[in-house]
């Protein structure tokens, strides 16, 4: 009867793969998850929302009252709905950098990623 | 002063830390053009300097005569480099008005020579000033902390009874922090300003309870002539803008005055020669160094974060 090891060379590459991934993802997420870094929303030029995307993990939905809806997740924001018919906005997908944004222009809602520097003090003294 | 001020109240109603906001911001502008200003006729020391020497000794407000006092005080640490009567070589460079010049040789000599606190001469019980034809005094360097304790006695008595659980002042980048954002003791985190970067980055992050902070830095007011880069800290025994390694000097101290006129004076005395002093008034303080290296006085190291990567621990 042939022996068996408990982790095969194969095996092992499998694994090693597997890690080289969830690292890699992990990374990402680090670095996705600037500190600071939030959504600003504007309809019609005036700041609607503010969507701390630093702490944005799990799916959170903001429907805005022209009936835009928005996704946050994984610190990143998206269009998910609106009523324009091109639907370019949700077409734009997923935000994820500071200074990237998406419009609705029949909606005049725009979405800009700010922030990003560690903003996480009260004052600073110069 | 020419300053920005800036007012935050946390833990009230919106309407009564908005009124809060605009009393505190209110003082220290009153203090300003009702006492310190050197440029505003309207204020007492500008009447002060523009007074007939003549009439000296003259009698000013306890307010303006504290002020004098303690700016004088802090300044006899500074072996000649700091002083309340540096006027005459603030207005020659034109540190005052922001219209900066390099003046001659011999227009220094002269103005160093009139910048003695020897010749200034204050009677605490008479609230009496006097001091030689031509000097001039000069609380620049101790204006904004001063804004910070006026604004920082409005929000106390505001925590005092209950309206709030604390706020935040700025006047031209000297900070009070009084109480707390949440009533809970929580404490402040202030950013320090990167002295190579722009006006809000910021390469540490202080943690503190109720505390006054100011920082000075040779980023601060720059003029450049002749391919050479003056900073607006001057050194009266040499008459020209300090030769140092250091970039800027933070200080935590017990009041807004305390902590302004120590950051300039430890600015100017360097880290070693600044130990006695802050331990005098039982102040802290950051120094940064051009090279980027930063230090920090024992107590304090703990509550100092560097979150640039450029900076290192000397």
């Amino acid at each position: 009867m042939k022996e068996r090891k408990w982790i095969s060379k194969t095996d092992g590459i499998v694994l090693g793969v597997l890690v080289l991934f969830a690292a890699g993802f992990l990374l990402w997420r680090a670095v996705a998850a600037q500190p600071g870094m939030r959504a600003v929303v504007t309809v019609d030029g005036e700041a609607v929302l503010q969507i701390d995307l630093q702490s944005a993990e799990d799916a959170q939905s903001y429907t805005l009252q022209n009936g835009v809806r928005l996704i946050a997740e994984n610190h990143t924001v998206r269009f998910a709905a609106s009523d324009c018919p091109d639907g370019i906005c949700v077409e734009t997908g997923a935000l994820q950098k500071v200074g990237e944004s998406a419009a609705c222009v029949p909606n005049r809602t725009v979405v800009t990623v700010v922030g990003g520097e560690p903003r996480d003090v009260d004052v600073i003294a110069y | 002063m020419g300053s920005a001020i800036s007012v935050s109240a946390y833990g009230g109603s919106k309407e009564a830390a908005h009124s809060l906001c605009v009393a505190a911001c209110d003082a220290v502008q009153a203090l300003d053009t009702r006492v310190l200003s050197k440029t505003a006729s309207s204020s007492e020391l500008y009447r002060l300097n523009h007074t007939d020497p003549a009439a000296f000794p003259v009698a000013v407000s306890s307010e303006l005569f504290d002020a004098l006092a303690e700016t004088k005080a802090i300044y006899a640490h500074s072996g000649g480099k700091a002083a309340l009567g540096c006027g005459a070589l603030t207005s020659l460079w034109g540190m005052d008005t922001d219209e900066f010049r390099v003046p001659a040789q011999e227009e220094i000599d002269a103005a160093r020579a009139l910048c003695s606190d020897d010749t200034v001469q204050l009677d605490a019980e008479n609230n009496t000033v006097f001091f030689a034809p031509g000097q001039e005094l000069n609380l620049g360097s101790t204006g904004k902390g001063l804004g910070c304790d006026r604004a920082a006695q409005v929000l106390r008595e505001a925590v005092d009874a209950g309206t709030i659980t604390g706020g935040i002042v700025s006047v031209g980048g000297s900070i009070a922090a009084v109480g707390s954002s949440d009533g809970e003791g929580t404490s402040w985190r202030v950013g320090i300003r990167d002295p190579f970067g722009t006006a809000n980055e910021y390469f540490a992050t202080l943690t503190v309870g109720e505390s006054f902070l100011s920082t000075s830095g040779s980023y601060e007011k720059q003029f450049t002539e002749n391919g050479k880069t003056y900073h607006h800290i001057l050194d009266l025994t040499t008459g020209y803008p300090a030769e140092t390694q250091l970039v800027s000097v933070t200080i935590v101290a017990q009041t807004g005055l305390q902590s302004d006129a120590l950051s300039t004076l430890c600015f100017l005395l360097g880290e070693e020669d600044s130990r006695e002093v802050l331990e005098l008034y039982n102040a802290q303080a950051v120094f940064v160094y051009a090279d980027r290296t930063v230090s920090a006085t024992a107590s304090l190291r703990g509550s100092v974060e560097l979150v640039n990567d450029a900076y290192t621990w000397r």
